[in-house]
């Protein structure tokens, strides 16, 4: 318990320096910029990606079975990341303005989500696989004690 | 006031959509996996804001410090873990939030004071965190859609966020504890994805990520480097630039007329040939910018100490380098003791073999060891002796 109350009191004590800071740092900050801009994190995040991220689940319940549906969400998790993470390069119009920065490659993206896409197949034909042969393993025991698979000996 | 005072509940009228039992079916929205995907978040941000610190002290150095000129690779390397842990901080962030969204739609919202300021602190960290990642992932590809100047904000929010987290730790240390001890046997039934199979997906992505985006700074991976704007084998002399002369403002100096003017206890000047003239060093060191990508080249020049004893300048002596660039915060940089008598500290001339091209600071620039590239003043004119 003593050592939760020092964390949380050294936690207390960064937190008050770095508001110290975004305040008399105010003109570089703009606080209220800062602000709204957190804001809008909270809100991009918590009421259009996270939700987004959630109907795209509930589809995916709808549509596909259940053993193909982990590796098909972990595809679209890895390709969701790579999405957000290659936004910037496209927003910014710097490749105009510095040649050196060479923004964002659409054919080694291409390529990039292409070996996601072909990752993630693999991993479904393997759960279709497994599931399969949980399968016939389950109507093997419930039909009794069949002839072994193994070979004798 | 009794913190754990107990809060009376909301009508159940109120219980509608998310806030509803069960509104979320996954076996994952679990503290076990939360816990699992929290620890490696908390690693992230905990080295990215080392890192950061480091990066902040070698920009800003405070006048009580004085940094040192080694290791050459100090800067590279710190940095380059900087840039890599935040990005891949972004699966990390992402997947630790979702585990925990159902909790934003917890009935009844609060049932003590203590759990509701625990909730409200909450609204600290988590836009903190968000914002924080989105910003320097923005960097990467200088990208500056927002109101505040970037460094400072990072830093500044960088110190809160970190000061949230270790609250949260805190607040959240029993559940942390016991959701780590749990045997993993002890995972929910259902025929969702499992928590193998979502630590998977996210050590996948964290993968993916680093290995598309280290190259920019990771010279074997180089090909790689789709994520991240700069290549460190492109650009003018095999070498990427930042600042280009365009952006700054700034021409091509006549090489017949440009003088260096050198203040000190003896003042003079030098003109380019005489500058190469002078006794003629080479140093191997890397660029490095705080946006993540660096790369080493082959530099030719003279040895700043040079100039400066010719300057009377005394050993302790920290200096100045001023660009021909008019405006812009970038456009001189103090440089310490260590640095200024650093032998591999040059006022370069050449690069990889060639006079330096306008874009990386012709005629001269400076360049030295364990240094933020935006201080490798580029175009330079005037070297001043500091007290």
């Amino acid at each position: 318990m003593k050592g939760r109350v020092l964390l949380g009191a050294a936690g207390l004590v960064l937190m008050a320096w770095g508001m110290r800071g975004m305040l008399v740092d105010a003109e570089l900050t703009a606080p209220i910029g800062t602000l709204t801009w957190l804001a809008g994190a909270l809100v991009a995040h918590d009421f259009l990606l996270a939700p987004l991220v959630c109907a795209v689940g509930w589809l995916l319940t709808r549509l596909l079975p259940a053993e193909v549906r982990p590796p098909v969400q972990g595809g679209l998790f890895v390709i969701g990341v790579v999405a957000l993470l290659a936004w910037p390069l496209v927003a910014t119009p710097a490749p105009q303005v510095n040649p050196t920065n060479v923004g964002l490659d659409t054919g080694r993206l291409g390529v990039l989500l292409g070996l996601v896409a072909a990752g993630t197949a693999l991993a479904v034909v393997r759960a279709r696989m497994r599931a399969g042969a949980a399968r016939r393993r389950d109507t093997q025991q419930s039909s009794g004690p069949g002839p072994s698979n193994r070979p004798s000996t | 006031m009794r913190l754990d005072l107990p809060l009376p509940p909301p009508p159940d009228v109120l219980r509608r959509g998310p806030f509803r039992a069960g509104a979320f079916s996954s076996r994952l929205h679990d503290p076990v996996v939360t816990a699992m995907v929290g620890r490696w978040l908390g690693i992230a941000f905990l080295t990215c804001f080392v890192t950061g610190l480091i990066s902040h002290l070698l920009q800003y150095p405070p006048s009580w410090l004085v940094l040192p000129s080694r290791p050459v690779w100090g800067y590279r390397l710190s940095q380059g873990i900087h840039v890599t842990t935040g990005l891949a901080a972004v699966p990390l962030l992402l997947a630790k939030l979702w585990t925990v969204y159902p909790r934003l739609f917890a009935w009844p919202p609060a049932t003590s004071l203590l759990c509701a300021l625990e909730r409200l602190s909450l609204l600290v960290l988590v836009p903190s965190a968000l914002l924080e990642v989105a910003t320097g992932v923005a960097n990467v590809a200088q990208w500056y859609p927002w109101p505040f100047f970037f460094p400072t904000m990072h830093l500044w929010l960088g110190w809160i966020t970190v000061g949230a987290l270790l609250v949260h730790v805190a607040t959240k240390a029993p559940v942390i504890l016991d959701a780590l001890r749990r045997p993993r046997a002890a995972e929910p039934a259902g025929d969702g994805m499992s928590r193998r199979g979502f630590m998977t997906a996210v050590g996948a992505a964290v993968g993916v990520v680093t290995l598309t985006t280290a190259g920019h700074t990771v010279w074997p991976l180089r090909h790689l480097a789709v994520l991240t704007p700069r290549r460190p084998d492109l650009g003018p002399q095999g070498l990427p630039v930042n600042r280009t002369a365009a952006a700054a403002g700034v021409e091509r100096a006549n090489a017949e007329a440009f003088r260096l003017e050198v203040r000190g206890p003896k003042p003079y000047t030098l003109s380019l040939a005489e500058l190469r003239a002078m006794p003629q060093h080479e140093s191997e060191l890397p660029i490095t910018c705080v946006e993540g990508w660096s790369a080493s080249a082959r530099w030719g020049g003279v040895r700043l100490s040079d100039l400066l004893d010719a300057a009377g300048a005394p050993p302790d002596a920290s200096a100045r380098v001023v660009s021909l660039e008019q405006s812009g915060i970038y456009n001189d940089s103090e440089v310490g003791a260590d640095h200024a008598r650093d032998p591999l500290t040059l006022l370069a001339l050449d690069l990889n073999g060639e006079p330096l091209a306008l874009d990386h600071g012709f005629p001269c620039r400076l360049i030295a060891p364990n240094r933020p590239g935006v201080l490798q003043t580029k175009w330079v004119t005037r070297l001043e002796v500091l007290a």
